[in-house]
């Protein structure tokens, strides 16, 4: 029966001209492939790869980095500095300053509930003022340069001018660089000043925090002399500082071995631990000067009234309520008794 | 004075020794064997007294220690250069030292040659500094303090104490036949110097301009008179252009035959020549053969009888051989066996102080000489002494690419300085670990050479040394031993860097047919300071 | 107008610092100040590079970018250039230079660096062109007498160049072709037209690595 067996050869033979067709302009690759390639790489692919992942060769020219040709991690400080740093910590400290704002026109100051009562109980001594004082003022010297230096080329330039600005700027570095070392000394008074009433008690303190210290309505929790936010406040300031001086002083002094990574790493951490703290600086001016009637006068004259100490720091009151006095000395002045008078204990 | 060209005064003859004067002298590598060496060793009536450097740095020689002592030995010591040099401060003498400033090339003009052997005029660019003077007016001083100022410019005129460069230069013109520095005159030099820009960077020929055809600085051999205008010879031995165009057989220097065998060329010869063959050196009488006598003029006759190429002050043998396509010195054929040295054929000779000593036995090096250069020199007294246990490494000496020579100059340079700023040791990183040293540690180098310690900065390389050798550059100078001899310099003339001169430790040896010194192999030890 | 660029061709360094020296001196750089430098990679092992950099006048500069008081500048050519006057010296241009250009004359105490000194592509500063001023602060101004930064004109193997970008890239093309071999063609045997040498029997030396 002549069906398609009879057509089996010419469908065989067509089958493989098709087969060929499609399969011999594959050939070349097939070859390429047996023969490794079809070309040689480039040699020198490994070098350039080393160099672009900063593998340092050698210089004649003397000097830390003088062997590394290229780094790319100067772009991703620059990048870090420029596109994340400014506009992120100007959004913050806007963010801050308008809370508080929008706080203050919902909620007002806040006032002694008892009003006051005349009477008074002495709650910082001239020593733990003048350390305070010469703290706020080193740091705010250093955040408002440090501000300047970062944020001045955009604000300060179109109103002074750029000579103008260059001098301010040149200013600003070095009371900057000055005042760091200042810092770092304030710090250590600050740390050994309110230590031991900075130590944190977990029964009361964690309440005021779930609490949020009273600040966002309900009954005001119970606290110590410094309350739980204070004594964040104190351990932001220690700690933060501490991270400020060590990454300040390798910016300050960089005529020894730093690298570029190591100066750019420590430019990270010194500005990143600045806007933290001065965010919470923020929080700390509005709450201890501006937000609560009875809060300033315990570190300018070193007196509060006794029934904002009742009601702030209820625990502290139970222990000295038996030192209020009358009259408040005077501000300012500085009386034996002041300098005796005997820490009380938290 | 004797006469010119009296050739037995430098020859032993009949019975009479040549004079001194006339003999081989000791060459700058033995001078301090000169002043050391025993008076009754050496071919000379004393030791020697006093030493001039004349733009020289003994940082540049072996055997630094000894050379403290000869210093120190002398009875004057004058040191002219435009930098005081190490020779100021390396010895303890308190006296008798005299430091001569020399003006630097651009505090002076004239002709200057270069390696490719182009001369060159240059020109003034600063008054000279200080009390500097030109070579040439020290020179003259002292040929006038010694008595013969006079015959010295006989033909020179002096202007204030200086001699006229341009006669200088003429005077050479005159007399410097044999290597062709007769055709470089002063006017074709500034000629040349004023058409620099018509001049091929490639095949250095001028392409019109007033100096068409020239090569760049007529390099020598550039023959006959100025009149005669050679343009020069750019390539050596070229024999594809006519020698009147720059081209040059190769010269007949060795005879015309040796042990029976032809020395002068077989069939070859340069383009355009009338003899197509061999020919050795012109004389007038090989002139007078060939029937080119009558070629020369009248003048040229009366000086070039009885001369040759090398001795006929018209230069009209020079011009003639030209004339007729020949070069003036011959054509022969260059020899690979050099018949008249120690070793006609270079065979190795295992050096003086070696680790290899199996190598000695196979290829032990000459036998001492009593009398070489004028000293007896030693060679298998020394080699014969096994100094490779206790100086297991050999050292060798280089260049470094931002200094030049023995340093004085190229350190006092700002620039160049800060890119060098360490004398250095150049070890491998096994040598460096067997001996507990790291990379930029201080070490002492030590040789077999009685005090030669040096101390340096190893510079730890993996693959850049092999094991077993060590390598340093010998540009440096203005520490010894340790000690560093910066308050010793004249205020204000020490250079930016300074460091231990590599020869201090490098050791006794010198070549069997020039006496250069060997500074490029020997032993030592290394250990951390 | 031309847009000012420099180039390296890495097979044809040698590492002679004569691009150093030459800038040290035309711009009379003190001690301790480096414009310009010469890496070398791989320093004794075979396949050793050597690459002069300076600072390679940015098209988008970090340095301009993070400068404090914004005293960069670029001009017309795309040359970056800084006036020391406006500078205060923090280093934050140092930071963020990938190439290290940005160099200082002093390591004072509390970061006194001095003015932050860099090449210029020999175009000097923002003082009147070749005034006594401009040659005190910034050094030479080249650019404004029509010539090209030393440290390119002074190259021994013209691995360096320097100048408008158009003619540079054209230099770049010109020896790519010539050396011929595609990815192989930025290579030490080829640096001066080795596979047309040894096709014309110049010479037999292969080249075996690149």
């Amino acid at each position: 029966m002549q069906t398609i067996g009879h057509y089996r050869s010419m469908i065989g033979v067509m089958l493989l001209l098709l087969a060929m067709v499609m399969l011999v302009p594959l050939a070349p690759y097939a070859l390429a492939y047996v023969q490794g390639g079809g070309g040689v790489a480039n040699p020198g692919a490994d070098l350039w790869r080393d160099v672009r992942q900063a593998i340092p060769g050698d210089s004649q020219v003397q000097g830390v980095d003088a062997g590394t040709l290229i780094s790319a991690r100067g772009e991703q400080w620059r990048q870090y500095r420029m596109e994340k740093l400014a506009p992120y910590s100007a959004a913050i400290f806007a963010g801050v300053i308008g809370l508080f704002v929008l706080y203050f026109l919902i909620r007002g100051r806040i006032r002694i509930m008892a009003g006051r009562s005349g009477r008074f109980i002495r709650r910082y001594t001239v020593a733990d003022r003048w350390i305070h004082w010469f703290m706020a003022a080193v740091f705010l010297i250093l955040m408002l340069t440090g501000l300047v230096l970062l944020y001045g080329r955009w604000v300060l330039i179109p109103w002074l001018g750029p000579e103008g600005f260059s001098a301010t700027a040149a200013f600003c570095k070095w009371a900057h660089n000055l005042s760091g070392l200042l810092f770092i000394l304030a710090v250590v008074l600050m740390f050994f000043a309110y230590l031991r009433e900075a130590r944190f008690k977990f029964k009361v303190d964690s309440v005021w925090f779930l609490r949020a210290g009273g600040y966002l309505g309900g009954k005001h929790p119970s606290s110590g002399k410094i309350n739980a936010g204070q004594k964040a406040w104190f351990w932001a300031v220690v700690i933060g500082g501490a991270l400020l001086s060590v990454s300040g002083l390798a910016l300050d002094f960089p005529a020894f071995v730093q690298s570029r990574e190591l100066l750019q790493d420590a430019h990270l951490v010194h500005t990143l631990t600045a806007v933290f703290v001065i965010a919470f600086f923020f929080v700390h001016i509005y709450l201890g000067a501006i937000g609560m009637e009875g809060s300033l006068e315990a570190m300018t004259r070193g007196t509060v009234d006794a029934n904002w100490a009742r009601e702030q720091h209820d625990l502290w009151y139970e222990e000295v309520k038996d030192q209020v006095e009358d009259a408040p000395p005077d501000a300012g002045a500085v009386s034996a008794a002041d300098v005796a008078s005997p820490r009380t204990d938290a | 004075m004797a006469a010119r060209f009296d050739q037995e005064s430098y020859e032993q003859v009949k019975g009479k020794p040549a004079k001194p004067m006339n003999t081989k002298g000791i060459p700058v590598s033995r001078w301090i064997d000169g002043v050391l060496e025993d008076k009754a060793k050496i071919a000379q009536k004393d030791n020697v007294r006093a030493m001039v450097f004349w733009g020289h740095v003994p940082n540049s020689q072996t055997r630094g220690p000894e050379m403290k002592t000869a210093m120190e030995k002398l009875d004057l010591l004058v040191v002219i250069d435009p930098y005081p040099t190490v020779s100021a401060v390396m010895h303890d003498r308190k006296d008798g030292v005299y430091l001569l400033p020399a003006a630097t090339q651009f505090e002076t003009y004239g002709s200057v040659t270069a390696s490719n052997r182009s001369l060159q005029w240059r020109d003034k660019v600063i008054e000279p500094l200080f009390e500097s003077l030109p070579d040439q007016t020290i020179m003259y001083k002292l040929a006038r303090k010694l008595g013969f100022g006079e015959q010295l410019c006989k033909h020179i005129k002096v202007n204030n104490d200086e001699p006229l460069i341009e006669d200088i230069t003429r005077e050479f013109n005159k007399g410097m036949w044999t290597i062709g520095y007769t055709g470089q005159s002063p006017e074709r030099l500034k000629l040349q110097q004023k058409n620099w820009h018509t001049f091929d960077f490639t095949s250095l020929e001028a392409k019109g301009g007033a100096c068409n055809g020239e090569y760049y600085g007529l390099p020598w051999p550039c023959w006959g008179t100025a009149d005669m205008k050679h343009p020069g010879t750019p390539n050596l031995y070229d024999m594809s252009k006519p020698v009147a165009k720059g081209g040059l057989t190769f010269r007949a220097r060795f005879g015309v035959e040796h042990n029976g065998v032809n020395l002068l060329a077989d069939g070859v010869y340069s383009k355009g020549s009338e003899i197509k063959d061999g020919y050795p050196e012109f004389t007038a009488d090989m002139l007078k053969k060939l029937g080119w006598w009558t070629d020369l003029t009248a003048e040229e006759k009366q000086l070039a009888e009885g001369k040759n190429w090398k001795t006929d002050r018209s230069g009209g043998i020079q011009r003639v051989a030209i004339k007729h396509g020949c070069a003036p010195f011959g054509n022969a054929r260059a020899r690979s066996v050099v018949w008249t040295f120690p070793d006609p054929v270079p065979i190795h000779r295992e050096a003086l102080y070696t680790s290899r000593r199996d190598l000695v036995s196979k290829y032990p090096t000459y036998a001492d000489r009593k009398s070489f250069y004028r000293l007896p020199t030693r060679y298998a007294s020394i080699q014969a002494k096994d100094y490779s246990k206790d100086y297991p490494l050999i050292m060798t000496s280089g260049r470094l690419v931002e200094y030049e020579g023995g340093g004085d100059e190229t350190r006092s340079n700002p620039w160049l300085a800060e890119l060098q700023q360490h004398m250095f040791a150049e070890i491998n990183i096994v040598d460096a670990n067997n001996a507990g040293i790291k990379h930029g540690d201080m070490i002492w180098v030590e040789s077999p050479e009685e005090g030669g310690r040096i101390k340096v900065m190893a510079k730890i390389t993996q693959e850049g040394m092999a094991p077993g050798v060590i390598w340093m550059p010998f540009h440096f100078g203005g520490h010894f031993q340790g000690r560093d001899l910066r308050s010793k310099y004249p205020t204000g003339s020490d250079p930016y860097i300074l460091g231990e001169a590599c020869n201090t430790a490098f050791t006794y040896g010198y070549d069997s047919v020039t006496q250069m010194q060997e500074t490029k192999v020997s032993l030592c030890r290394i250990s951390r300071a | 107008m031309a847009r000012m660029k420099f180039l390296l061709d890495a097979k044809r360094c040698i590492e002679c610092n004569g691009c150093v020296t030459a800038c040290k001196n035309e711009n009379n750089i003190p001690w301790g100040v480096n414009r310009r430098r010469v890496v070398t990679i791989d320093d004794g092992s075979p396949g050793e590079r050597s690459i002069s950099v300076a600072c390679m006048h940015c098209s988008d500069a970090p340095c301009k970018a993070v400068c404090p008081v914004d005293c960069f500048y670029v001009t017309d050519d795309g040359v970056v250039l800084h006036d020391k006057d406006i500078c205060i010296g923090c280093g934050y241009c140092f930071f963020a230079c990938p190439f290290g250009a940005p160099q200082f004359p002093k390591d004072g105490a509390f970061g006194d660096r001095g003015k932050m000194d860099k090449c210029t592509f020999c175009a000097g500063g923002p003082e009147p062109d070749n005034s006594a001023a401009e040659y005190q602060k910034y050094g030479r101004n080249r650019l404004a007498e029509g010539k090209l930064p030393l440290c390119a004109e002074m190259c021994a193997t013209k691995a360096l160049i320097a100048g408008d970008g158009d003619t540079v890239a054209d230099i770049y093309r010109e020896r790519v072709a010539y050396r011929g071999a595609a990815g192989l063609s930025w290579g030490w045997g080829t640096a001066y037209g080795g596979r047309q040498r040894r096709a014309r029997g110049v010479d037999n030396k292969t080249s075996s690595q690149d």
